[in-house]
C-alpha cells in the first residue's frame, strides 16, 4: 500500500472518530437542551392552562351550587314534595334530594323530557293520594326568555301537596307551583346556558393545547396527542380534535388510576405509554381538578394530557440529521485540508524524492532534489544532494580511474603490439619461419589481451549505463559482409570450415548500432571458432522472421553443459567444460552481447548438446519502434563509441 | 612519460620541411620511436616531440603535412595543442591525428569538435593501419 494511502486512511479515521465523538457530545447536549425545553414549554402552558379549567369548572359549580340553595329554599316551603332540574340529556342538575345530582333521570321521567321536547309545553299532572292531590308540573326552559320558540335548555320538575281536596288549597297549591316555577326558570336558564358556555369555553383550551407545538396547522399533533377534560363522572366533557375519546374503552388499570385521581387517592397519575395508537410514546398525565369549597377541597373533573415525546424526538432527530450533515461536510473538508497538507510537506516531497532516488539508482547522478523545506524532510532532501555530490566525485574518480588504467595497460600492449607487428612483417629484418610462428603467437596472445582490456572497458561502461549507443541508419549486409571476411583468416587458421548462407538477400537499410551490433555478433562467431576443435564447422545463416532478422551461428564444438546455460550471460561466467581449456576468453564477452542484443529490442536464444555443438540465435528488429528508446541516450551522456570499433 | 626529461629528438632549428612531413608528438619513447622508424620506412620526412613546447618550436620552422598527437602529455595536454593548432592561422589547415590510449566518447568528441582529423586508439590498430590513414590524408 501506497504511504500516501496509508497516511490518508490514518487521517481520515482519525477525524470521522475525533469529530464524530466531539458532534455526538453536541447533539447529546442539544439534545437534552430541546427535550427539557420542550417538556418544560408543555408543563407551563399545561399549568396555566388547568388553572384556567379549574376556575372555568367553579365557575360551573358556584352556578349549580346558588340554583341549588334556591330550590333548597324552596323546598323548605310547606306542601313542596320535590323540585328537579333536569337537563335535555336527562342528567339532573339539581334536585331537593342531593343524590340526584348528576345522575341520570329515570325511564318514566325520560318519556316526559321528550314529551315536553316535542309539545314544547307545559305538563301538568295530578294524582289523587286520597285527603289531597300530589300536583305535578314539567316547565320547559327556553334558552330565550319568553321566547317559546327558542331551544329548550332544561326542564323544571316540581311536585307539591295539596292541603286538601278543596278548590282554594287546590289554588294555592297551583299558584305555588306557578311561584316556583318562575322563581326556578331563571336560575335554571342560567346554569344551563353559563354551563354551556363554559363546556365551550374548556373546549376552546383543549383545543389551544392542540395547537401547542405545531409548526404550522396542517400537522395533525403538537405536543400533545390528546388533551381531554372529564367530569366527575369521568364523562369526557372537552377534548381538541374530531375524535370522541371515551374513557371506558381504555384499559381497567387506566381508569383505576383515573379513578384514584378522582378520589383523591393520589394527587396526580403520569405514567409513559408506548404504542400509543400508533404514536410510539406518549408521556400519560392525570391530574383532578379541584378546589376548595367552605374550606374543603373538592375534586370534580379531570385533565388527562398524553403528551407526545416525538415533539422533541422529532427535533433531536432533525438536529441530528442537521449535524451529521454538517460534520460530514466538516469532516469531508478537514480530511481534505489534512490530505492536501501532507501531501504538499510529507507524501509530495516523499514521492519527489522517490522519483529522484530512482534515476539516481538508475546512473543519472545529474539529478538534484529542488525546493527543500526546513523541516526533516527537507534536510533529509539536503543530505541526499550531498550524497549525490559524493557519488558524484566517486563516480568522476572511477570514470578517471577506468582512463587511466586503460591508458596505463593500453600503452605497454601497443608498444608490444606493433613491435611484434614490425618484426612480423619483416621491417626489422628477416626472421625465421619459426621465430615468425612463435612471434605470430606473442602478437596474438596480446591481442587477446587488448582485447580483454576492451572488454573490461565496455562492462565499466555498461555498468554505468554509459556503454554510448548510436542507433542510426545503417547497411547490415555490409556489417555481415565484414564479419564473414573478418572471421574466415581466423576459421581457417584453426582449421574450421566456415559457412555463410544469407537467405534474406538484399537487407534494406534499418536503424541499429554497427559497431554494437559487430562487436556482438563477431563475439559469437568468435566463440563458435575458439570452442570448436580442428576439422570442425561453423555456419552462420541469416533469415528474415517477421520484423526481425535472425542470425543463427551454429558450431560442432565443445557444447555448454545443461546447468551452465542459464548463467552463460553472466559477468565473468566460463562453463565449467571450457575453464580448463587453454583457450582463452575473460567470461565477459556474452554479458556484453546480450547488453547489445537486448538494448536494440531484439532477443539471443542459446541451444546446446555439450561435446556435439552449440547453436546461437540473434534476433534484431528492423523496426525502430522495437528499441528500447527510454534507455537510448544520444545525447552527450553516454560515453565512449571508439573502444567498440572492432580493432 | 617516463623519458619527459628526454631532449628532443629532433632539431628544432632543423631545415625547412622538405616533402611529406609528419610532426609526431609522443612522450613515450618507445612508442614515438617504433612510429618514426615505420614512418621514415615508409618515406615520410618524421619530425617529433615530446611535449607542446618543443611541437610548437618546430611549428616555426617547418609546416608538415600532417601531425600525429598524443592525449596525455606533459604540461599542455593534446587538447590544449589541438586548440592552439585550430586557433593560429598558420596551422590551422594542417590535419590533426589524435594517435592515444583514450578512448572515451568524450575525448572522441572533445578532439572531433576542436577540429581532429581523425581519432586513432593506439592499441586497436597496427603501425601499418596508421600509416594507412596517414596516407589518406597526406594522398
Amino acid at each position: 500500500m501506497k504511504l500516501g494511502v496509508k497516511i490518508n486512511i490514518v487521517i481520515v479515521l482519525a477525524t470521522v472518530v475525533v469529530l464524530t465523538s466531539a458532534f455526538a457530545i453536541v447533539v447529546n447536549n442539544e439534545g437534552n437542551k430541546i427535550k427539557n425545553q420542550v417538556i418544560g414549554d408543555a408543563k407551563t402552558s399545561a399549568s396555566i392552562f388547568h388553572k384556567e379549567i379549574e376556575h372555568i369548572f367553579k365557575h360551573i359549580l358556584d352556578q349549580q351550587t346558588y340554583l341549588q340553595n334556591t330550590i333548597n329554599e324552596l323546598s323548605r316551603i310547606e306542601g313542596v314534595l320535590y323540585i328537579h332540574i333536569t337537563d335535555m340529556s336527562g342528567v339532573h342538575v339539581a334536585a331537593t334530594e342531593k343524590e340526584l345530582i348528576g345522575s341520570k333521570a329515570d325511564e318514566s321521567d325520560m318519556r316526559f323530557i321528550e314529551e315536553i321536547k316535542s309539545g314544547r309545553k307545559v305538563a301538568d299532572m295530578h294524582k289523587d293520594e286520597g285527603a289531597y292531590y300530589e300536583l305535578e308540573r314539567r316547565v320547559p326552559v327556553h334558552l330565550v326568555y319568553g321566547d317559546e320558540s327558542s331551544e329548550i335548555v332544561d326542564v323544571i320538575e316540581v311536585e307539591v301537596a295539596t292541603r286538601s281536596k278543596s278548590t282554594a288549597d287546590i289554588n294555592q297549591a297551583e299558584k305555588l307551583l306557578q311561584v316556583i316555577s318562575a322563581g326556578v326558570e331563571q336560575a335554571g336558564r342560567s346554569v344551563i346556558v353559563a354551563r354551556a358556555e363554559n363546556i365551550k369555553a374548556i373546549q376552546e383550551i383543549t383545543e389551544g393545547a392542540g395547537m401547542l407545538g405545531k409548526l404550522d396547522s396542517s400537522e395533525p399533533f403538537g405536543f400533545y396527542h390528546h388533551f381531554m377534560v372529564s367530569d366527575e363522572k369521568m364523562n369526557v366533557v372537552a377534548s381538541f380534535g374530531s375524535e370522541k375519546y371515551n374513557f371506558k374503552n381504555d384499559t381497567p388499570e387506566h381508569n383505576k388510576l383515573r379513578e384514584d385521581v378522582l378520589a383523591g387517592n393520589i394527587s396526580e397519575a403520569s405514567y409513559e405509554s408506548f404504542d400509543h395508537g400508533g404514536y410510539t410514546n406518549v408521556l400519560i398525565s392525570v391530574r383532578p381538578v379541584q378546589f376548595a369549597v367552605n374550606g374543603e377541597n373538592k375534586i370534580v373533573g379531570l385533565v388527562e394530557t398524553h403528551f407526545l415525546t416525538s415533539s422533541y424526538t422529532d427535533r433531536i432527530s432533525a438536529l441530528m440529521l442537521r449535524m451529521t450533515i454538517v460534520g460530514a461536510l466538516f469532516t469531508v473538508l478537514l480530511v481534505m485540508l489534512l490530505i492536501a497538507t501532507l501531501e504538499r510537506m510529507v507524501v509530495g516531497p516523499l514521492r519527489h524524492y522517490s522519483l529522484v532516488v530512482k534515476k539516481v539508482a538508475e546512473g543519472d547522478l545529474s539529478q538534484k532534489i529542488e525546493h527543500v523545506s526546513k523541516d526533516e524532510i527537507g534536510r533529509f532532501g539536503e543530505m541526499f544532494n550531498s550524497m549525490i555530490e559524493s557519488l558524484r566525485e566517486i563516480d568522476h574518480l572511477k570514470s578517471d580511474f577506468i582512463s587511466v588504467a586503460a591508458h596505463q595497460l593500453r600503452t605497454p600492449l601497443s608498444g608490444v603490439k606493433w613491435v611484434l607487428k614490425l618484426m612480423l612483417d619483416g621491417d626489422l629484418g628477416s626472421i625465421s619461419n619459426d621465430q615468425k610462428e612463435m612471434l605470430k603467437r606473442g602478437y596474438e596472445t596480446n591481442e587477446k589481451m587488448i582485447q580483454l582490456v576492451n572488454d573490461l572497458l565496455n562492462v565499466s561502461r555498461i555498468d554505468n549505463k554509459k556503454f554510448g549507443y548510436e542507433f542510426k541508419k545503417d547497411d547490415f549486409s555490409k556489417l555481415l559482409y565484414t564479419l564473414i571476411g573478418n572471421s574466415d583468416l581466423s576459421a581457417s587458421q584453426h582449421n574450421i570450415e566456415m559457412q555463410y548462407v544469407n537467405r534474406i538477400g538484399d537487407i534494406p537499410e534499418f536503424i541499429f548500432d554497427a559497431d554494437k551490433v559487430m562487436i556482438a555478433l563477431q563475439n559469437i562467431v568468435d566463440n563458435a571458432i575458439k570452442y570448436t576443435l580442428p576439422g570442425g564447422k561453423v555456419s552462420v545463416i541469416v533469415e528474415k522472421n517477421g520484423d526481425f532478422i535472425e542470425i543463427k551461428v551454429s558450431d560442432t564444438g565443445v557444447g555448454i553443459p545443461k546447468a551452465d546455460l542459464s548463467k552463460l550471460f553472466s559477468k565473468f561466467f566460463r562453463a565449467t567444460n571450457v575453464i580448463h581449456l587453454q583457450t582463452e576468453g575473460s567470461g565477459l564477452g556474452l554479458f556484453i552481447v546480450k547488453n547489445i542484443i537486448e538494448k536494440h529490442g531484439g532477443k539471443i536464444f542459446v541451444d546446446s548438446v555439450e561435446g556435439k555443438g552449440t547453436t546461437f540465435i540473434v534476433t534484431i528488429p528492423t523496426n525502430p519502434n522495437f528499441l528500447q528508446k527510454d534507455k537510448v541516450n544520444t545525447s552527450g551522456e553516454d560515453n565512449d563509441n571508439v573502444d567498440g570499433i572492432p580493432a | 612519460m617516463e623519458d619527459k626529461n628526454t631532449t628532443p629528438a629532433t632539431n628544432i632549428n632543423s631545415d625547412e620541411c622538405k616533402g611529406k612531413t609528419v610532426l609526431v608528438i609522443e612522450d613515450d619513447k618507445f612508442l614515438r620511436e617504433l612510429l618514426i622508424r615505420k614512418l621514415k620506412n615508409d618515406g615520410f620526412d618524421v619530425r617529433s616531440a615530446v611535449e607542446a613546447d618543443s611541437a610548437f618550436a618546430i611549428l616555426v620552422e617547418c609546416k608538415p603535412s600532417v601531425i600525429i598527437c598524443d592525449l596525455i602529455l606533459p604540461g599542455a595536454d593534446g587538447f590544449e595543442i589541438l586548440r592552439r593548432l585550430k586557433t593560429d592561422p598558420k596551422t590551422v589547415n594542417i590535419p590533426v591525428i589524435i594517435l592515444s590510449n583514450l578512448g572515451q566518447k568524450e575525448d572522441f568528441e572533445k578532439a572531433t569538435t576542436l577540429g581532429a582529423k581523425d581519432f586513432m586508439v593506439k592499441s586497436n590498430f597496427t603501425l601499418d593501419e596508421i600509416v594507412a590513414k596517414v596516407k589518406g590524408i597526406v594522398g
